[in-house]
């Protein structure tokens, strides 16, 4: 009997199809899933299209992207993961996602997509607020600097490294998800938008932290931008443009863009919830947005 | 309307045209009004005249007509027989027979109007061509009883009517009378000029109708002619009377004689007037345009008016007065060019800066400007009171002049006296002279006086006080007044300024020397500067510095002179007060010689005459109580050493001597320090325990020999390595202390914290702050690393974050403070991170010299290092460091301000080691 469940693994930029036999064992119309081994980032969304044009190759009956082992998603992924399924529907093939952990999930709930892929948010995660926290005293402020060459490898592990910087905190899932997603994505523009002249350009990031508050500053050497020209975008159209900072704005509790300094500069800002808590809430949707040029 | 007439002639011009013409329009008026005056009585002597003919013609026709009629009468009452008659009659008024002739002419019957023997009325008419003589002719039908009937015609000569007519009484010859008759042919019968002859020829016969006309055109009306016309009576004829207007205006015209020559002497009068008139006017425009001329300044405008009257005395003033105004300009003139002279006098004065040559000045022109034959400038002797001569031109000047000076600059006033000339005393007039003395007022009293002689010509009136001559002088004096103390003023200023220089010489000279001294912070180079550049400011020959040894014997430590000397020199050792030298040594003062080849002390001749030396200056070196050694120049010549040049070497040697005590200090401090350093500063090896090492230590500019920067590499002995870099702050002698202290505290702890970078920092902080007192401050990197487990620890006080290169070079991980400095007094808890290490990853340490490297004029910073550590690229430890030297001195230029420490680790055998982390253990363990 031959196992209907076939895994593409797409790991580290390379596609394998442990599977490409199973065409020439004559049972085409068998369900696919392709397991997602990384995070669905910039870097490797376009294997992931790839993967799945492949795969239609095969004329499964049902593609299922199974995403147990991506613990974020940035606006290129969700790019991605739209492509993949209109490629899918235009082919007649049914398309699911499998495993959908709470930072994907909560990444789709902020882009209004959960209904396009069809998956049930658990309303704990929607409704979750953070507050503002206050330090008194003087702020033991921990510091993370970092100078990279903007390369496509480095985007990862400038966010594993400050995601880190983060855990020493000892911040719950939930907010680290939030401040990964952010992360990513300004991480993501620096490198897209904020470097002309790729591997030559450079990209600071500097994270600060203390108990109450995460500040992470990326600095890029692109040139200077409007951030408020970008619409917020509609979900049913996704676009490469724009969802990026949408999904900082959402995530994050402070966002600033400060330009010609001299390259582009954002400053996030997350408050951690701390023992006391705090009257004052903020809801993502007021989230405070302030652009220095 | 206004006439405009600006000037007198054309105002005389219009008078006399006026005149004139009112003159003539009344002559024409007389002209008329005699002219019908005379007219008039002309026609009423005319018309007389014509009614006394009128009458007389009517008397004589009526008696003609009466004399025919009856002829008439009688032929129709048959009483005479029709053939012809003749018959006259006498005139009895005038006593003139008038002829007449009378002739019956039948008629035929049928032609026969009259019915009854009577006869017709009787028609006169005038025959004129009855033979070219004019007749008057009566007719008359006559029926007689007979029956016969006929025309009775009665002819009579014209003339001989006349003739017997009066002529007009009182009338001249050129008048005419005549008769018109009915039909109107006229009939000029008499002239009375001409006296026509009485053969019945009229002058005139006007049968023309123009002629008739011309007549009757010209009677009354006519200019040339003047008549009347009177109806004779029963005849109806008209007598006509005609006078030549000429004729009847002659009397008129006589009287227009006489006025025409009051007239025309009227206007000779008026045009001699005019003629007057106008010259009176020539001679007013002379005066006019004379006085124009002075307006403007031209006195040498004379007018000539010889009219002989108050004009010509006018214009002779005038002229006086053009000549008083001459007289004026010129010495106005003259005042202004003693002034100006004056003027420039005292400018000359004021320029001359030596008082001497200032007096002479004002005592010249003096003489040149304002006519003085003689004058002299005293000033007043501040020392031994009275006046004194700076100055004087012309003749010597006299006691007296003295005594006037002296009593015009006490009393301030200006004197003038009469002075007897004495050289012309002898003579027989004794020529006077006047002496003037003039103050040299300044606003603070008056600093002496002028003198001056005036001789010939000039009287006390042209110099008394208020005269011109008087007040130019005076001016004059105050102006020169101001030179004399400007002088005087220059005069002790270059005394004082003659002192100063000295002084400045004095301080410049000492200022040369210590300049040349200074820069050289060790001693033989600065007492080698300080023996050229004495040389070279007093100007000897030689110079030769002598220190104290060991055995407190003076040898030369450094001198100034050709080799061969030196030899000679440094061989020397003269023990305290031996010589000259010993002796400035001993005594603290400075020795010379004018020539130490005759001086009394043997040792100091034997050694000059060696050496074939002559002048000699030791000047001792003192500092505070103590000589620490002696100057001595040497000169080939003999020479006096000036008490200013020895006041000057004693200044230079103070100096010095402070100086030479400083290098030397330095000089012993700075060979410690590097001593010192050279023992702490290890090189780092090359490799440990599977790690790269590389290190680098660049010196700073020599402006402080010993820097604080250090670098260490300790193997642990559980098989980790610390490494650790420090920066002490200070530099030299101290820091190096600080840094061999902090370097063996910190060895000492980090075997007692191995695995704790924190503890060490902490442990080092506290006993820095207990030991040191916060006398200085160390930054410090401190890490251990763990090969085996590929971890790095680390804790920064206050150092510049290191760098941890990983991801093929692509990223540079800071490694920030987490603490403050080490020693700085505050007491703190470091904190350690860990960070995890991979086979290929880099760390980098430095000092902050690199980062405050300057390149343009800016300071690397940290962004600077980032880009030179990113253009090195993924290489080993020994090519990053090599690297970084190289960009280093080709950006900044080595050597630069700080000292540059630099520190490379790498972790290539952290892999390799992994494995064998239980094997280390165990080895230490056991």
């Amino acid at each position: 009997m031959i196992k209907a469940h076939r895994e593409v693994q797409v790991n580290e930029g390379t596609i394998s199809l442990p599977g490409m036999d199973f065409a020439e064992q004559g049972s085409p119309r068998d369900t696919l899933s392709l397991n997602i081994t990384r995070d669905l980032c910039y870097e490797c969304s376009d294997d992931v299209i790839v993967a799945v044009r492949t795969s239609l190759s095969h004329s499964p009956r049902e593609i299922i992207l199974d995403l147990g082992d991506v613990t974020t998603v940035d606006s290129s992924g969700l790019r991605a993961l739209l492509l993949s399924r209109s490629m899918c529907e235009a082919a007649g093939v049914g398309f699911k996602l499998a495993q959908v952990s709470d930072c994907v999930a909560r990444i789709m709930q902020m882009s209004g997509l959960e209904h396009t892929f069809g998956l049930h948010i658990d309303p704990n995660i929607a409704e979750r607020k953070t507050r503002p926290s206050f330090c008194r005293g003087p702020v033991p402020w921990k510091t993370y600097e970092h100078v990279a060459t903007s390369n496509p490898e480095l985007i990862s592990v400038l966010r594993e490294r400050i995601c880190d910087a983060a855990g020493e905190v000892g911040v719950d899932e939930e907010i680290l998800c939030d401040i990964k997603i952010a992360v990513g994505e300004a991480l993501t523009n620096a490198y897209r938008h904020g470097s002309p002249k790729k591997g030559v350009n450079k990209i600071r990031v500097r994270c600060m932290t203390c108990p109450t508050a995460l500040v992470v500053e990326i600095e890029d050497e692109g040139l200077p931008f409007d951030p408020n020209a970008t619409l917020e975008p509609d979900p049913k159209k996704m676009r490469d443009h724009g969802m990026g900072l949408y999904l900082m704005r959402q995530a994050m509790d402070v966002v600033e863009f400060h330009n010609r300094c001299p390259g582009n500069r954002v400053r996030m800002i997350k408050w951690l919830p701390s023992a006391a808590p705090r009257p004052a809430s903020r809801t993502r949707k007021t989230a405070r947005m302030r652009v220095y040029n | 309307m206004r006439i405009k007439a600006r000037s007198i002639r054309s105002k005389f011009t219009l008078v006399f045209i006026l005149a004139v013409g009112v003159i003539l329009i009344m002559q024409e008026a007389d002209h008329v009004r005699d002219y019908h005056r005379a007219k008039a009585a002309c026609i009423s002597s005319q018309r007389a005249v014509a009614k006394t003919i009128a009458s007389a013609l009517a008397h004589r026709v009526a008696s003609l007509k009466e004399v025919h009629q009856r002829w008439a009468l009688k032929i129709a009452r048959g009483k005479l027989s029709t053939g012809s008659v003749r018959w006259g009659f006498e005139d009895l008024n005038n006593d003139t027979a008038l002829k007449a002739s009378s002739i019956f002419m039948p008629l035929p019957r049928s032609a026969d109007s009259l019915k009854q023997p009577e006869i017709s009325r009787t028609s006169v008419t005038g025959i004129n061509d009855n033979g070219g003589r004019p007749t008057i002719t009566l007719r008359t039908q006559v029926r007689t009883i007979k029956g016969e009937a006929g025309y009775l015609v009665t002819h009579m000569d014209a003339n001989v009517l006349f003739d017997c007519m009066p002529g007009p009484e009182g009338a001249d010859g050129w008048s005419m009378c005549g008769l018109v008759s009915p039909t109107g042919s006229l009939v000029v019968t008499k002239n009375y000029k001409r006296h026509l002859p009485h053969n019945g020829a009229a002058d005139f016969v006007f049968d023309d109708p123009k002629a008739r006309a011309r007549l009757y055109g010209r009677l009354g009306s006519d200019s040339d002619n003047i008549g009347v016309v009177q109806d004779v009576e029963g005849t109806g004829w008209k007598v006509v009377v005609t006078q030549r207007s000429t004729v009847a205006m002659a009397e008129v015209r006589r009287e227009r004689t006489w006025l025409a020559v009051s007239e025309i002497t009227a206007i000779i009068g008026l045009a001699a007037a005019f003629v007057v008139g106008n010259r009176l006017v020539h001679s007013i425009r002379r005066l006019m345009l004379g006085a124009k001329a002075l307006a403007v300044g031209d006195y040498r405008r004379r007018i000539r008016i010889e009219t002989g009257d108050e004009l010509e005395s006018l214009g002779s003033s005038f002229n006086a007065l053009g000549e008083s105004l001459i007289g004026h300009e010129t010495r106005l003139k003259e005042q202004a060019e003693m002034l100006a002279g004056m003027v420039e006098a005292a400018r000359v004065a004021s320029s001359s800066l030596d008082i001497k040559e200032c007096g002479k000045a004002i005592a010249k022109s003096v003489c040149t400007h304002l006519g003085a034959t003689d004058a002299a400038v005293f000033r007043k002797d501040k020392k031994n009171g009275g006046v004194e001569v700076i100055g004087q031109h012309g003749r010597r000047h006299r006691a007296a002049w003295k005594r006037l000076a002296s009593h015009s600059a006490d009393s301030g006033e200006y004197l003038l006296i009469t002075e007897l000339d004495p050289k012309q005393a002898g003579s027989d007039t004794p020529a006077e002279a006047l002496l003037v003395g003039a103050p040299l007022a300044t606003g603070s009293g008056s600093l002496g006086a002028i003198v001056a002689r005036f001789g010939d010509g000039l009287t006390r009136d042209d110099l008394r006080l208020g005269s011109l001559r008087a007040d130019v002088l005076i001016a004059f004096a105050v102006h020169c007044a101001a030179a004399v103390r400007n002088a005087e003023l220059h005069l002790s200023t270059e005394a004082y300024s003659e002192v100063l220089e000295g002084w400045v010489e004095h301080v410049s000279a000492v200022l040369q020397v210590t300049d040349a001294i200074s820069p050289n912070l060790d001693l033989d180079g600065a007492l080698e500067a300080l023996a050229r550049a004495t040389v070279s400011v007093v100007g000897a020959d030689e110079c030769a510095i002598f220190l104290p040894d060991r055995h407190g014997h003076l040898t030369v430590r450094s001198c100034y002179c050709g080799e061969a000397r030196k030899i000679e020199l440094y061989q020397l050792s003269l023990a305290p007060g031996e010589s000259a030298t010993g002796t400035a040594y001993t005594e603290k003062r400075s020795v010379t010689y004018y020539d130490a080849s005759s001086s009394s002390d043997p040792l100091t001749r034997k050694l000059a005459e060696e050496s074939r030396l002559k002048g000699i200056l030791c000047t001792p070196l003192i500092v505070g109580e103590q000589a620490i050694g002696v100057i001595t120049l040497y000169c080939f010549q003999p020479r006096e050493f000036l008490q200013s040049e020895i006041q000057l070497m004693m200044s230079i040697a103070l100096h010095a001597a402070v100086l030479i005590r400083n290098a030397s200090l330095y000089t012993r401090e700075a060979s410690i320090a590097e001593t010192l350093q050279r023992a702490l500063m290890s090189e780092a090896p090359e490799e440990c325990r599977g790690l790269g090492f590389a290190s680098k230590y660049i010196p700073a500019l020599n402006e402080a020999r010993v820097g604080g920067d250090f670098y260490d590499v300790i193997p642990l002995p559980d098989g980790r390595v610390a490494v650790v870099i420090a920066d002490v702050s200070g530099k030299g002698l101290m820091a190096a202390i600080h840094l061999a202290a902090c370097k063996y505290m910190l060895k000492a702890l980090v075997f007692t914290h191995p695995d704790n970078p924190a503890a060490v920092m902490t442990g080092l902080n506290e006993s820095m702050n207990h030991y040191f007192q916060q006398s200085f401050f160390v930054t410090m990197f401190y890490a251990v690393i763990d090969p085996a487990r590929g971890t790095l620890s680390y804790a920064n006080a206050g150092h510049p974050p290191a760098f941890l290169i990983t991801e093929k070079a692509n990223m540079h991980t800071r490694l920030p403070s987490t603490g403050v400095p080490v020693g700085s007094g505050a007491a703190c808890v470091y904190e350690s991170r860990r960070i995890d290490v991979k086979p290929g990853d880099l760390l980098l340490l430095y000092t902050d010299g690199v980062t405050d490297a300057v390149r343009g004029g800016e300071r690397l910073e940290l962004e600077g290092l980032h880009r030179m550590v990113f253009q090195a690229g993924n290489c080993r430890a020994s090519e990053l460091v090599d690297s970084l030297c190289d960009q280093l001195e080709c950006e900044t230029g080595l050597p630069q301000k700080d000292d540059i420490a630099l520190l490379a680790v790498s972790f290539e055998g952290v892999a390799a080691l992994v494995g064998s982390i239980k094997e280390t253990d165990g080895v230490l363990a056991g």
